[in-house]
């Protein structure tokens, strides 16, 4: 801990290479915001067909408002906790730059993380929070100080969990070589078992419970419901149980499989 | 090189990309599991609509889990035959060595990376729509018009994502937003196009976005509510998609600076 405050100044000139990084693909960066944005309104024009053919007022107790509602916020939430860490490690692993990277003498993965915030602020700040600042705004939604408190250590959770998971995955670019297809596919996993498909409170019972169980949750469902007061205090400590849990057996598992990952590449490298 | 000498090519190389995914078996397997998930997700997801709801108007089940797996499928096989880093090794110059090849350049470019990861994808979604079809008795005559429509409304959306990636590293310099866009037009394309609005939906994802000339129309056929005209008009849509960015193709090709300027 002692070494990150020190190296502060360092690690900021890897937020900042990260910012500068994003903005130098303006297009790019503001056709994937287009599409973003366009795929939460797919799933609205999806639901609202739903509710329109099932000329109901609620589907398992909960109304079509409530569908834009959250449909609109998944995107968003989704933006600020995946920070897209493999792309970063599969690109270095491929232009051989790990190599340069690991004998500096800050932390590789730090160096990956603070890179990561910097090309993901841009999203952040110009999308994700005026838009949920918005979408609360109009709804009238009132989060009280407990909420604001969980909801804070649910993304710093979730961040740090997602963060670590994708650290994983690009890692295991150095087995696989290509993981163009592999991230964009695990990506639609997590997308769906995190709930950005179907609410997870649509779920059967028991797929309901198992998911919840799973870390995946903390994509976005755990934080929107937190938000619009639609899970108990318990549910939500829960969830929060999960996560941590999660992020201590993730964090054990990266460690081994990232020096045995590290003793392949010094192999290739010779 | 004669039409024999091209398909002998792409044969070729697609015997040596799945000889080189076979011989790492771990990571084969992982690859086939992850991307049969696309097609369990749909299933789940549908089924979950039609247990809590009415589901979509005039869509039974079967009828919207066979328009998903086509469109899952159409995207599995667009991973199969376009190289995700296309844009980046025309940036990088990379392409040098596989362009100088004397066979057609399309040839070259859909056979350079093959994707054998996403078979997973296409053959997972094939037993969803063998599973439909099965529970939806449909005439063979309406089995033929879809199978007509699905080849060429595949062969358009793939040349629009062909050149996507060519503007991609034309003018924009990176690729990613077209990966996004092929996840935007399966997100959109798993449902029927004519709820995102009976004329805009339409017009969006049949002209700017063709995904809805490779599935929408092709199921609209195989349940027989596409008329003779439309069937007509849409099969020279298509046609004139894959013409007309066969000519951009070719144009764009021209653009590549070789890695040695």
């Amino acid at each position: 801990m002692l070494n990150l405050f020190k190296n502060l100044r360092l690690y900021f000139a890897y937020f900042y290479i990260g910012l500068k990084n994003s903005i130098s693909y303006k297009t790019d960066v503001l056709l994937i915001l287009i599409f973003r944005l366009a795929t939460s309104l797919i799933m609205i024009l999806i639901w609202t067909a739903i509710y329109l053919n099932s000329n109901v007022q609620k589907i398992n107790g909960f109304s079509l408002s409530f569908i834009y509602i959250y449909m609109f916020m998944f995107m968003p939430i989704v933006t600020i906790v995946s920070l897209n860490l493999y792309n970063l490690i599969s690109q270095d692993i491929k232009n051989g730059g790990i190599a340069i990277n690991m004998i500096r003498s800050v932390n590789y993965s730090l160096q990956l993380f603070f890179s990561s915030i910097g090309e993901n602020i841009i999203y952040v700040l110009f999308v994700s929070l005026p838009l949920i600042a918005i979408i609360l705004f109009f709804v009238h939604v009132d989060i009280g100080f407990i909420s604001l408190v969980f909801l804070a250590i649910e993304f710093i959770l979730a961040i740090i969990f997602f963060s670590i998971f994708d650290f994983l995955i690009g890692i295991s670019s150095i087995y696989l070589v290509d993981l163009s297809g592999l991230s964009q596919m695990i990506y639609n996993i997590i997308y769906f078992l995190g709930g950005g498909i179907i609410p997870i409170i649509f779920f059967p019972t028991q797929i309901k419970n198992i998911l919840m169980l799973l870390p995946f949750q903390m994509l976005g469902f755990t934080e929107i419901a937190t938000m619009l007061n639609i899970i108990s205090t318990h549910t939500i400590l829960t969830s929060i149980a999960v996560t941590i849990f999660s992020i201590f057996i993730l964090f054990i598992a990266t460690t081994v499989f990232w020096r045995k990952a590290v003793k392949k590449l010094s192999s290739i490298g010779g | 090189m004669g039409i024999l000498d091209e398909i002998a090519y792409i044969l070729n190389r697609q015997y040596y990309a799945w000889k080189s995914f076979i011989a790492y078996r771990l990571s084969a397997l992982l690859w086939f599991f992850n991307n049969s998930f696309t097609a369990v997700a749909s299933y789940v997801s549908i089924t979950v609509i039609y247990a809590i709801s009415s589901g979509i108007n005039g869509w039974s089940y079967y009828q919207l889990l066979m328009l998903s797996s086509t469109v899952n499928m159409i995207t599995g096989l667009l991973y199969y035959f376009l190289n995700p880093n296309l844009s980046h090794e025309l940036l990088a110059g990379q392409l040098d060595p596989a362009l100088s090849r004397p066979f057609n350049k399309l040839s070259i470019l859909i056979s350079d990376n093959i994707g054998v990861w996403s078979f997973g994808s296409v053959l997972s979604n094939l037993l969803i729509a063998v599973y439909a079809l099965a529970h939806l008795h449909l005439a063979i005559s309406f089995i033929i018009s879809y199978i007509i429509l699905l080849i060429l409304g595949t062969a358009g959306f793939g040349f629009f994502m062909l050149i996507m990636l060519f503007i991609a590293y034309k003018f924009i310099k990176s690729e990613e937003f077209v990966w996004r866009m092929i996840d935007f037009a399966n997100t959109a394309g798993d449902y029927p196009i004519n709820i995102y609005g009976n004329l805009i939906g339409i017009a969006i994802f049949s002209l700017l976005i063709p995904v809805g000339l490779a599935s929408y129309f092709p199921a609209l056929a195989l349940f027989g509510r596409l008329s003779l005209n439309y069937f007509i008009l849409i099969i020279l849509v298509n046609i004139a998609i894959i013409l007309f960015s066969y000519k951009i193709f070719n144009l764009l090709l021209r653009s590549y600076n070789s890695g040695g300027g």
